[in-house]
């Protein structure tokens, strides 16, 4: 194609590189003990030579397109390859993010179903799955609707891109693990429930993240990930069983040790009784990690719901505050009334008022940030203002003043002497 | 191979969906979203039975984790380790479907780290299991005090935004370090993320034990003749955090037609090229960072960490991104060797002081290069009460009726 029919500059971007220079670089990928992303793409129908070309130029092969997809609202990303690479007719990428059932549990009945969709509609290739909890799945622009009906039937759908309430996603909870405090898996599909329409329809400024986490231990990492987030927890101390203690003792427990591990220090051991001082727990569940079932989440359980965690956004990465320290879960049968108080300030207060103040592309992190965390509580969140002022007056109890994660422009000296730097400590290494 | 019948009567729900979403399920028919089906019509009845009844979690071998429940049923969970970027080729996936029939209970979960975790109810099936996923070619392992998995994003795979590629870091660094997967333990959990651009898809730079992040390390330029095209001047101006962006305006018109950007501002934050695509980095410039020591868990001494830069600039250097390599394996080695059992990379750093980690590395000292702010900015974010006392939620608990 004659540079003039480019859309592009020509002179700011890449020339397509030679051949034998893209499939070098693919062949290198291949090598290795390492599982083969390029490996595992040349079984499938993805044109693994514009990644190549990529990876020569240094710069990425895609650039945006759109698929029509009447009725389909979110949940499908399009790309073309980009101009630069100079294939014509371009060559169109197309994936739909496909929600699945709670806590990933897929029967290989399901998933022979799923693969049989990417064979029939897409390219024979699964990203199983992506960050967001989503399977993603490659799909022919023209067999999109058929794949939406034939996913719909085996009890999925498509969802979950653009500024809507995206997949949420829940951590596998009493499913496997032993710590989860509540069901984590129920509370996903209730979401879900009650806030269909905000799945489907693109209405807000931003997306919209509901992540669950059984215990303290946060596996997805929810509150740096998610605008709401719910985190089991428990008040006072944890629930010591003395039967199984000693049991645990006489199957060679260290109770010295454990004592030891609690960073507060709230543990004691008086030479037959474990005490621990509830007042002093911070939840950090070691103790429990050490002695489980003989140490166990307390008795009074319940959620602690944050708001706000992002990583990409306009103020950079940051982690969710504590919104509601505790919402009480008398048994595990109020777990929907317990999540429906936090929907009610969520769905009811702070999402219509996010709407209406919130800018384009704003997380509601970032807009707590610019209107500070006083009035998000008082005029979003709605508290009681005397309860706000409180809360904005707690004193932190640790100094916990930590950097975010900043970005920089070095200049082209600084980067040359670091480089310098850097090289000769590396002599050093060997 | 099990029988297919069996298979689908154990997984009833399936069946009972496909009976339920009949009918005309095109979507311009029925736009919204139908919701996923509750787990308690798929879950097979093993976990069903057994669910929050859960009381030990042991490790068999680092690819295998077993689960005992106080009604006396065991679950096994192999783990597999994905492809870079969690591509799957839907043969490589039907392979592993026949294999979870024919060891286990018919049931994968894949895990947002990109691992598949295989289940089966009996201990010589799930090491006949691991056998077997090994003879066929698939990494295991991966469980306990190992390296978990790297997880890099999209990138030059389908991403219109990235700086870099992220899989062939991964990659890169998953052969360097494969010996942490299985045969050699690490003091704690380690994952890695790798993210084309600091959007980090690749999972949260501000919370990973080791993060590489691509950046631009550069002011960006502006396609003038594409921008025409495709961009929205006002839309790109006000996705710039730090203003750095004006619009270009026709003087007789008064009407914005382009951009300008001002490279004394710019910080290299890479959001504007995350609205229009008519945006070019210099790929001789681009680079990635490399971040450690951050974690979500509220465990151990810190609770929660924010990981910090400690590397802010390597060029990039695909396919197999050498010097980069040399680093993290670096930081990797020195905190197997100096850390004590238990201790993720942020603990571990914490109780040791940034200065000694500069010196047991060996890494130039960044903090000698570049001036980080005391006080938080726009761009760093302070983190408040982390840890809740009892005192602040009794706060509540006094307004909880009026909440
Ligand atoms: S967050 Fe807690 S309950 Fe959930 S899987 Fe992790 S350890 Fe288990
Ligand atoms: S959970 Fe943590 S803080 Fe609480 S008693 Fe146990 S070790 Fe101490
Ligand atoms: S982190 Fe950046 S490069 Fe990677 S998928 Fe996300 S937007 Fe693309
Ligand atoms: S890279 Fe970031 S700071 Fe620089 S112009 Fe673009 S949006 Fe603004």
């Amino acid at each position: 194609m004659a540079s003039e029919e480019l859309p592009i500059d020509p002179s700011l971007w890449p020339e397509p590189p030679p051949k034998e220079k893209v499939e070098e670089y693919l062949a290198e990928l291949e090598k290795g003990p390492w599982p083969s992303h390029v490996t595992e793409l040349k079984k499938t129908k993805y044109p693994v030579y514009i990644y190549g070309m990529g990876l020569v130029a240094g710069v990425t092969p895609w650039a945006t397109s759109a698929a029509k997809a009447p009725g389909i609202y979110s949940g499908v990303l399009s790309r073309m390859s980009h101009p630069w690479t100079r294939i014509s007719p371009p060559i169109f990428e197309d994936h739909a993010r496909v929600l699945i059932p709670s806590a990933q549990v897929f029967t290989t009945t399901l998933l022979r179903f799923l693969i049989e969709a990417s064979r029939k509609y897409g390219w024979g290739l699964l990203q199983f799955i992506g960050g967001t909890g989503d399977v993603v799945l490659n799909v022919v622009r023209e067999k999109l609707i058929e794949l939406n009906v034939f996913l719909r039937r085996i009890g999925l759908d498509i969802g979950g891109s653009g500024d809507v309430m995206r997949n949420t996603v829940s951590c596998p909870g009493p499913l496997l693990c032993p710590y989860a405090v509540y069901d984590t898996l129920k509370a996903r599909d209730f979401t879900y429930s009650c806030l269909i329409d905000w799945a489907t329809y693109p209405q807000f400024p931003y997306k919209i993240k509901f992540k669950y986490s059984g215990c303290p231990i946060d596996c997805l990492k929810a509150q740096a990930r998610a605008d709401y987030v719910v985190i089991g927890t428990w008040r006072g101390a944890p629930d010591v069983d003395d039967e199984r203690l000693k049991q645990w003792i006489e199957e060679g427990g260290d109770v010295e040790e454990l004592v030891k591990s609690c960073p507060t220090g709230a543990i004691s051991w008086g030479g037959s009784k474990l005490s621990i001082d509830g007042s002093k727990c911070v939840k950090c569940m070691e103790c429990i990690r050490r002695a489980y079932p003989a140490i166990k989440p307390g008795k009074e359980r319940g959620l602690t719901v944050l708001v706000g965690g992002t990583i990409k956004s306009r103020n950079g990465p940051k982690l969710a505050k504590v919104l509601i320290p505790f919402i009480p879960l008398p048994s595990p049968d109020k777990l929907e009334e317990a999540l429906m108080t936090m929907f009610q300030i969520v769905r009811d207060r702070i999402v219509p008022k996010w709407d209406e103040e919130g800018w384009r592309r704003e997380r509601i992190g970032d807009t707590l940030i610019r209107v500070t965390w006083h009035r998000f509580l008082s005029d979003f969140a709605k508290f009681d203002p005397d309860l706000a002022s409180k809360i904005t007056k707690v004193k932190p109890t640790e100094p916990y003043y930590t950097y975010g994660i900043t970005f920089f422009n070095m200049s082209d000296e600084q980067k040359k002497k670091y480089l310098e730097d850097l090289n000769k400590a590396m002599e050093a290494w060997q | 191979m099990g029988d297919a019948a069996d298979q689908r009567t154990r997984i009833r729900v399936v069946v009972h969906k496909l009976a339920f979403r009949s009918g005309d399920l095109t979507p311009v028919n029925h736009p919204e979203k139908l919701a996923p089906i509750p787990y308690t019509n798929y879950v097979p009845e093993t976990l069903l039975r057994n669910m929050g009844k859960w009381v030990k979690t042991e490790l068999i071998t680092p690819a295998i984790v077993k689960h005992v429940s106080e009604t006396g049923d065991e679950v096994y969970s192999v783990k597999v380790i994905g492809p870079p970027n969690s591509r799957f080729s839907a043969d490589t996936l039907e392979k592993l479907c026949d294999l979870a029939d024919m060891y286990g209970i018919g049931v994968i979960r894949p895990t947002p780290q990109g691992n598949v975790e295989i289940l089966t109810d009996d201990e010589e099936k799930a090491r006949k299991l691991e056998e077997e996923l090994r003879r066929n070619g698939f990494l295991v392992g991966g469980w306990g005090n190992h390296l978990w998995n790297i997880q890099p994003c999209t990138a030059y795979l389908t991403c219109t935004t990235a700086v870099i590629d992220a899989p062939s870091i991964a990659k890169a660094l998953g052969d360097a370090l494969v010996e942490y997967v299985y045969e050699k333990e690490t003091p704690a959990h380690l994952s890695i993320k790798v993210s084309g651009c600091p959007n980090a898809c690749g999972g949260a730079i501000d919370v990973a034990d080791v993060a590489v992040v691509g950046y631009p390390a550069q002011t960006p330029m502006v396609d003038d003749k594409w921008f025409s095209s495709i961009g929205s001047p006002l839309d790109v101006t006000a996705a710039c955090p730090v203003g750095a962006i004006t619009p270009k305006r026709d003087p007789s018109t008064g009407k914005a037609y382009g951009i300008v950007i001002r490279p004394e501002l710019c910080i290299a934050c890479g959001r504007c090229r995350d609205t229009v695509d008519a945006i070019v980095y210099d790929p001789k410039k681009t680079g990635v960072m490399v971040l450690v020591g951050g974690k979500a868990s509220n465990t151990g001494p810190n609770g929660q960490l924010m990981s910090r830069i400690v590397v802010p600039y390597i060029p990039s250097e695909p396919p197999r991104w050498p010097t980069l390599v040399k680093v993290v394996k670096r930081i990797v080695d020195v905190w197997v060797v100096n850390a004590n059992k238990g201790e993720r990379i942020g603990d571990w750093i914490s109780r040791i002081g940034w200065d000694k980690f500069f010196e047991l590395t060996g890494l130039p000292d960044v903090r000698k290069y570049l001036r980080f702010s005391e006080k938080p900015g726009p761009l760093y974010q302070p983190l408040y009460r982390r840890r809740l006392t009892e005192s602040y939620a009794y706060l509540f608990r006094e307004y909880a009726s009026k909440i």
